[in-house]
């Protein structure tokens, strides 16, 4: 029984690489991307097998030499731009950006009409 | 006149909605589809070759998997783990896709070689080769999101289709055909 739990430990437990300076540049790394099967995490957040198969892989391109875009390339090959967690700014997703300001101020001149209206 | 321009901020917000409607919905079939939700997604990979990374085999001992693995004759994909009851589940499915003139390749993913190896023993292993995956790497270069995930591969080495969540009658039959017709 101890065995058992033994393994079930072994998956579950993780080696940070031994440098520092990668170790942290890893770890920026699975902030800045999304985990695929939970709602609104990042790598870095997540515990599920999918985002440690990720952190492992990005642990060893890192080790190896990779910089950050070839990392973010590599990942985008396989998941597409949706792997980022914070979207693009381009033509698709401009508006997504821009929407929620946009909204905001058009709110804020609404209620200065509605109040102009009331004083009048 | 000045009455109406009240109104001209619910108009601007109404023409931006129907804006935003617009250009989410002319995305493409494939943006919302790059990451699976679990079932039946599919994969940017779809069209891309293999990866070239290299795995060790689990069975038969010694062996490789690389990107010549896959040329020269269809093959099918499937991640398993002794953990997964899904797999467990879809196991018979697979075992249907054997000869046909299929090469199929199971990959263990993020299990321990023994583990993997017990388990097909216990369950019948249809498998022509089964690599080791135990970090979860391969996958990853696969773009999968978890297991059971299941690719064809064509005789040059290239993603033909891709099946995220346990196979059935149906994706069997739908393999079988698309590999009879070439």
């Amino acid at each position: 029984m101890i065995l058992c739990s033994f393994s079930s430990v072994l998956y579950a437990f993780e080696e940070p690489l031994k440098n520092v300076y990668q170790e942290k540049r890893s770890k920026e790394i699975f902030k800045s991307l999304r985990c695929a099967v939970c709602a609104g995490q990042s790598i870095d957040d997540s515990d599920t097998q999918f985002a440690r198969s990720i952190r492992s892989l990005v642990r060893t391109k890192v080790a190896q030499g990779s910089t950050d875009e070839q990392i973010y390339d590599l990942l985008k090959h396989s998941y597409g731009e949706a792997i980022m967690f914070r979207p693009p700014f381009n033509d698709a997703t401009a508006l997504l950006w821009i929407l929620p300001f946009a909204l905001i101020f058009l709110g804020f001149i609404s209620v200065i009409f509605v109040l102009r209206k009331s004083k009048a | 006149m000045k009455k109406y321009l009240q109104y001209i901020p619910f108009l601007a917000i109404f023409c931006l909605a129907v804006l935003l409607f617009v250009k989410v919905n002319g995305q493409g079939k494939d943006a919302g589809k790059s990451l699976t939700s679990g079932v039946f997604g599919s994969s940017p990979m779809v069209g891309r070759d293999m990866p070239d990374e290299v795995i060790n085999t689990i069975f038969p001992a010694k062996g490789k998997i690389d990107n010549l693995t896959y040329r020269g004759k269809y093959t099918v994909v499937n991640l398993f783990a002794s953990w997964c009851a899904a797999c467990a589940y879809e196991h018979k499915f697979i075992k249907g896709l054997k000869g046909n003139s299929i090469q199929l390749i199971g990959i263990s993913w993020r299990d321990k070689a023994e583990d993997s190896f017990s388990w097909l023993i216990k369950n019948g292993n249809p498998y022509d080769v089964v690599g080791n995956d135990s970090l979860g790497k391969y996958g990853i270069y696969l773009g999968i999101t978890g297991i059971p995930e299941t690719f064809v591969v064509s005789p040059e080495g290239k993603i033909i289709m891709h099946f995220a969540g346990p196979v059935g009658d149906a994706e069997v039959a739908q393999i079988k055909e698309l590999v009879a017709k070439h």
